[in-house]
């Protein structure tokens, strides 16, 4: 019991965790490198453009992982209200003045650096969520002002991203909600209403906006216009099937010589499976398996809701965009224009996953502490607070405030 | 502990439930992928190959053909078609501009073709390299442009006939482009190479490559200082008589070898799609005529080789002669005169010629006619060949004999005439005419037409129609020149009778007379004003046959046409 009160979760989910997501960074240099040298050269005439900016995210992103990751995650609480606060204001920015890139108004151009708010403002989501039912679950706030904050969060966020129109990004924030519902215990006959209501709801958003019909045509029969909206999604297919078992070698994909767009953004995995042939696809599913695991040994191993609920939501947040991204490149949904996390080329992108990595970590090591810190708190009512979720956890997962209430009573009892 | 337990489980459950999730989401990616990667790999691989593999055919170098001295008269350079992917065009508009100024033309003729449907078209083809470097620096977006040669002819018209040209695809289409393409034309490579969307190979993945076979270069008999100067002799006389046209053949009586041949008018092989396609005929190989008068050398010889006559057998000529009812006179008519068979000759008597033919029958005329070579291809490394035209014996009316005698009623070619004349002017024996020094036919058996001693008896009583006779303009000084001097009468177009006033204007000889080396025939066609040869072709021979001597340093005979002729046994 050791290692679990020294890393939550244990040591070993902290190595699968970390070792995870070094593979796929590496990887992902490795490729982005292989992706973009020759348009950059022909571009730019020279072959390392992408590759230096990419290492040097990288980089930042490592430092920032690190730092986060001694930083008790409990800073978090406090920033997660204004934290919304700023991305819903530069998701506004981003409406009135953005810039426009591929038909889509998602960037935010700051002068020295473009930002995609949406990005930001999924993790704010995430935090104020998990910060919400933590509240929810030690009694602070009611479940009907814990439905009111999270219905006012995501809707007024996934609307204004739905705006953009990022359709890709509001599912994702969307699904990250719901697997935070999971993880915060709510019922699940509510998850399973949710679920129909959200699947709808995609169903119905996908055909309002005629270039998303585009791509669920593409989707259902890329072969129909093979030059034009099913482009990309065969040649992905082809670059995976140049790539058989063994793939060309690094370094040897014939598809990133402008057959494929975005080779090393959106499609990175398309030349991983050329490159690298099926032993370097299933590489990279394996370690976002491995690190699925690992992110939610650790979060479940936490002793504290919060801790609990952002761990697991980051690691959902994480491996559910791989997935959309892995489906979408070898033609199992429509091409939405999610990057492949750790791996695609992309400073916000790559900054924030291992940024969120670094708060995953910072849980293993703090989490496993929470009752003694809660404890440590001077005020009496954070005690009773502390004392009833414990009480609550015993007594099953169950919605309503009556029995919150039963179980004070049978406590003061 | 139970609700110990029961939390544990439960946060257990959740745990299983999103971890099969996900799981779940990734065992389904790993199945498309082996899906992809190993079930469907090689038909996907194949699609993605097929797309980057481009057959790029490398046109071989198209052979250069020299004359006999080694000179350029069809080289090919390399060059560049201009071609446009209009999808990628910018500005069609300007870029229309732009392409008009370097290759001149109508701006609006490129801007249609720049916005045209599809992934290529053609902007111009064979475009030199100045220009193509001068279109590269305007870094046209959507303009491309691959090699081409484009096969340029340095002396403009010189032997234009002879030569021909080649088309758009390197193909000869006339002459001797057309007629040894073959050889000429080679074998192309190819390589077949990656290629980005784009069209850029992509770096080391040649997949095969094929060299071309360069064609083979083909040397020529011609001597194109001879061919430019019976050319603008031949253009000289045509345009002082303001004739229609005319042509000219020189060649080596002993060989066949064509030193020169031309029809006028000329056109510029460089530019032949705006030339007027009748100049392309090579008339002198593929147009049969009615000779006229030079045929009469070929009855006179073949008399003599009948040894019914000799050169100085005397005739009793009247003013006409009957010869089946038809009455033949002169062309300038006179009273009843004594001459010699070389007189005859000489002065190009109908009269007496006919009664020459008469003597000899028509067989043995008709024999030696085919033995001359006439109405037979000549064999000459050429397309087209016309052979000409003379009825069987049999199908011979009474007049034929007569008329056939003196050149009406027999059509031939301007080639088959030369060659005749070659016979003479060297030990009998046709030579075998070609154009391309190893030609194949050159090799062939040479037909014997005449003795050597008729043929050495009949170069002087040629030589006397220079010296004393109708073709005394064809003297060339310091050479003795022999000689026919021909004025025919054209056929009507339909074939009925003759064209009154119609005529073509010949003059065939040969020179040093006593070791002829040159055979030059000069036919102008309907000249105006004068009709004679003698008048009118003579003197482009003499010019012609001047620039020669000199040219391949014939050396003078040192005797002039005169002294030759002292040589002829007296009449009797």
């Amino acid at each position: 019991m050791s290692a679990r009160e020294g890393f939550c979760g244990g040591s070993l989910a902290r190595y699968l965790l970390l070792g995870s997501t070094l593979y796929l960074l590496v990887l992902g240099i490795l490729m982005v490198y292989s992706a973009s040298s020759v348009a950059d050269y022909l571009r730019f005439e020279d072959s390392f453009y992408h590759l230096k900016r990419h290492v040097a995210f990288a980089f930042v992103g490592l430092l920032m992982m690190y730092a986060a990751s001694k930083v008790d995650y409990r800073v978090l609480r406090k920033a997660a209200w204004p934290f919304l606060g700023v991305c819903i204001a530069a998701l506004v920015a981003v409406l009135a003045m953005g810039s426009m890139r591929w038909g889509a108004t998602r960037w935010l151009d700051l002068g020295f650096i473009t930002v995609q708010p949406s990005e930001y403002a999924k993790l704010a989501c995430l935090l104020v969520a998990a910060l919400s039912l933590s509240q929810w679950r030690a009694g602070v706030i009611t479940a009907r002002q814990l439905t009111i904050r999270l219905g006012g969060a995501f809707a007024a966020v996934a609307s204004l991203v739905l705006f953009q129109p990022d359709m890709g990004t509001t599912v994702m924030i969307v699904s990250t909600l719901y697997f935070v519902l999971v993880l915060g215990k709510v019922k699940a006959s509510l998850l399973a209403v949710g679920t129909a209501a959200g699947v709808g709801a995609a169903g119905l958003l996908m055909f309002v906006a005629s270039y998303r019909e585009d791509r669920v045509l593409a989707f259902l029969d890329p072969w129909a216009d093979p030059l034009g909206s099913g482009y990309q999604a065969i040649q992905s297919m082809l670059a995976f099937g140049s790539g058989g078992i063994t793939g060309m070698g690094v370094g040897m994909s014939r598809q990133k010589f402008s057959f494929l767009p975005a080779a090393h953004t959106d499609f990175v995995f398309s030349i991983v499976g050329e490159e690298l042939g099926l032993l370097g696809s299933l590489s990279v599913v394996l370690a976002f398996s491995v690190f699925t695991y690992a992110g939610l040994k650790i979060a479940f191993a936490c002793k504290d809701t919060f801790g609990r609920l952002v761990a697991g939501g980051m690691t959902a947040t994480i491996v559910l965009q791989a997935i959309v991204n892995m489906a979408m490149v070898i033609g199992l949904i429509p091409i939405t224009g999610k990057p492949l996390p750790l791996v695609s080329y992309g400073g916000t992108a790559i900054t924030l996953t291992l940024l969120s990595i670094g708060v995953i970590l910072s849980v293993s090591s703090f989490g496993a502490r929470s009752q003694r810190l809660s404890a440590a708190r001077p005020r009496s009512k954070e005690q009773t607070r502390a004392s009833l979720d414990e009480r609550r956890r015993n007594s099953g997962s169950h919605l309503p405030r009556v029995s919150t209430r039963a179980a004070a009573v049978r406590k003061r009892a | 502990m139970g609700q110990k337990r029961k939390r544990k489980s439960a946060d257990r459950g959740r745990f299983v439930f999103l971890w099969c999730v996900i799981l779940i989401a990734l065992l389904i990616i790993s199945g498309r992928l082996v899906q992809l990667q190993v079930v469907d790999a090689a038909a996907y691989a194949e699609l993605a190959t097929e797309q980057r593999r481009r057959d790029v055919p490398l046109p071989p170098r198209r052979g250069t053909i020299f004359d006999r001295e080694g000179e350029p008269l069809a080289v090919s350079v390399q060059a560049f078609s201009v071609f446009a992917d209009p999808r990628a065009v910018e500005d069609a508009s300007s870029t229309a501009e732009a392409l008009a100024r370097v290759l001149g033309g109508d701006p609006s003729a490129y801007g249609e073709r720049l916005v045209r449907d599809g992934g290529f078209v053609y902007i111009a083809r064979k475009v030199d390299v100045e220009r193509v470097e001068a279109l590269r620096e305007l870094e046209l977006a959507g303009v491309g442009f691959h090699q081409d040669s484009r096969r340029v002819y340095p002396l403009g018209n010189v032997a234009c006939q002879v030569l021909g040209f080649v088309g758009v695809d390197d193909i000869g289409l006339a002459g001797l482009e057309k007629y040894y393409d073959e050889l000429l034309a080679g074998t192309p490579g190819r390589l077949i190479a990656e290629r980005d969307p784009r069209g850029r190979p992509i770096p080391g993945a040649v997949v095969s490559a094929e060299e071309p076979i360069d064609g083979e270069d083909v040397t020529l008999t011609i001597d194109r200082d001879i061919q430019h100067q019976a050319q603008l002799a031949l253009g000289q006389a045509v345009d002082k008589w303001n004739a229609k046209g005319g042509n000219v053949i020189v060649m080596d009586p002993d060989t066949g070898a064509i030193l020169a041949m031309a029809s006028y008018p000329f056109f510029d092989p460089n530019a032949f799609s705006s030339a007027d396609q009748t100049a392309f005929r090579n008339r002198a190989i593929t147009d049969a005529y009615e000779p006229g008068s030079t045929l009469k050398s070929l009855t006179t010889a073949a008399v003599l080789e009948a040894g019914i006559f000799n050169p100085g057998s005397m005739f009793d000529l009247p003013p006409t002669i009957q010869v089946g009812g038809r009455t033949i006179g002169e062309a300038r008519p006179r009273g009843f005169i004594r001459a010699s068979l070389t007189e005859i000759h000489a002065k190009s008597s109908n009269v007496g010629t006919v009664m020459m033919g008469t003597k000899l029958g028509p067989d043995a005329l008709y024999e030696h006619m085919l033995g001359f070579g006439l109405t037979k291809s000549t064999g000459i490394d050429f397309s087209g060949e016309a052979v000409g035209f003379l009825p069987r014996v049999s199908d011979w009316s009474v007049s034929t004999l007569g008329t056939v005698s003196f050149g009406q009623g027999i059509s031939v070619t301007p080639l088959q005439i030369a060659r005749a004349f070659s016979a003479i002017a060297s030990d009998g024996r046709l030579p075998n005419p070609h154009f391309r020094v190893d030609a194949k036919s050159a090799a062939a058996k040479r037909q014997v037409a005449i003795s050597e001693e008729t043929a050495a008896t009949m170069r002087h009583v040629m030589a006397s129609v220079v010296t004393s006779g109708t073709g005394s303009l064809a003297a060339v000084p310091g050479y003795a020149v022999a000689g026919k001097t021909g004025t025919a009468q054209k056929v009507k177009v339909d074939g009925g009778g003759y064209d009154k006033g119609k005529y073509v204007a010949s003059f065939g000889g040969f020179l040093p007379v006593n070791d002829p080396q040159l055979v030059i025939l000069v036919n102008i066609d309907e000249p105006t004003g004068a009709i004679f040869g003698g008048t009118v072709a003579a003197p482009a021979f003499a010019q012609i046959a001047r620039f020669a001597v000199s040219h391949l340093r014939i050396p003078p005979s040192g005797t002039t046409s005169d002294d030759v002729t002292a040589t002829i046994p007296p009449n009797e």
